[in-house]
């Protein structure tokens, strides 16, 4: 029912893509940061990286 | 014995509760990140969904629910940048260094997703993706300042003199931001006026999804903030080691060839 009403939105291709984008944008960033965090924790003495 | 909390906690192999992570995660983190990932969903309904359409905009107010946010908190890490960029070249420690460097990726990341979707709702509206206006060329300059501040960051060079250069840099996001936000005052602009503040002009269920929207955008930008800040300071110490390590191996080679 949400979909059908969202289909009926005008430019609904553009509002989709632009949450889409910022949502992938946000998302991949954040996985990356991750990503790169938890390789770099292993190059780093423990001491260098205390924040629990 | 481990208790479940540092079981599943991101502790060092030799666990304890004292142990370093092995990531940039924290307790804290992760509870933001969860409220994140619950709050988010409720975002995009109430904006896909539940919002009435404007008045004016039509169902193009939608994409105003992730793009004003976003536009709105770009200042900040912008703002953080050029603070500690100045505080970087005043005590020249790590953690200003780092605090620069990973606000400068957060900004970016938010001006780039400002540009985007600032370019998608003018072609509903203004039916194009670009003009030249004064708004939307000033924001593409900061941008460009941004990305530039981060290749200056990853050339490799010599990394006081890179953090110096890089400093220098970062202390012109903030007159470059001030011009993105009175630029609309300052010459004629086909962009709006700011759309929120004390006077908004949004109710109902427009105003409620904005507010939810923008929180969760608040809490995103804190999390990321904070990772990225993490992931700075351990690039920097990882850089040290590396640093270290080959100035002692140089050594080990000059008391080699020394003593033949």
């Amino acid at each position: 029912m949400h979909a059908a009403q969202i289909l009926a939105y005008s430019d609904v291709g553009t509002i989709v893509f632009g949450w889409g984008v910022t949502a992938a944008g946000v998302a991949g960033y954040g996985f990356w940061l991750a990503r790169r965090g938890r390789s770099l924790s292993r190059n780093v003495a423990p001491e260098d990286r205390r924040w629990t | 014995m481990t208790t479940l909390t540092q079981t599943t906690d991101d502790t060092a192999p030799d666990g304890g509760a004292g142990a370093a992570p092995r990531s940039t995660g924290s307790r804290a983190t992760r509870v933001l990140g969860t409220v994140i990932l619950v709050t988010a969903p409720i975002a995009a309904y109430l904006g896909l969904v539940t919002s009435d359409p404007d008045v004016v905009q039509g169902d193009a107010v939608r994409l105003f629910y992730v793009h004003v946010p976003v536009v709105s908190l770009m200042y900040l890490p912008v703002i953080l940048c050029t603070v500690a960029s100045i505080m970087w070249l005043r005590k020249r420690t790590d953690g200003w260094d780092a605090l620069a460097s990973s606000s400068a990726e957060v900004a970016t990341i938010f001006v780039g997703l400002g540009l985007v979707t600032g370019a998608l709702w003018g072609e509903i509206t203004w039916g194009t993706y670009w003009t030249w206006d004064a708004r939307l060329t000033s924001t593409a300059l900061l941008f460009l300042l941004l990305l530039g501040y981060l290749a200056l960051r990853r050339y490799p060079a010599e990394p006081a003199a890179r953090s110096k250069v890089s400093a220098v840099v970062g202390i012109l996001l903030v007159p470059n931001a001030i011009l993105v936000h009175y630029s609309v005052s300052w010459w004629r602009s086909l962009h709006q006026d700011a759309t929120r503040g004390l006077d908004t002009k949004m109710e109902g269920n427009q105003l409620t999804t904005y507010a939810v929207a923008q929180g969760v955008f608040v809490l995103i930008l804190v999390w990321l903030s904070i990772h990225a800040f993490r992931v700075a300071w351990l690039s920097l110490q990882a850089e040290r080691g590396d640093l270290d390590v080959a100035i002692a191996e140089r050594m080990a080679d000059d008391d080699a060839t020394g003593g033949m």
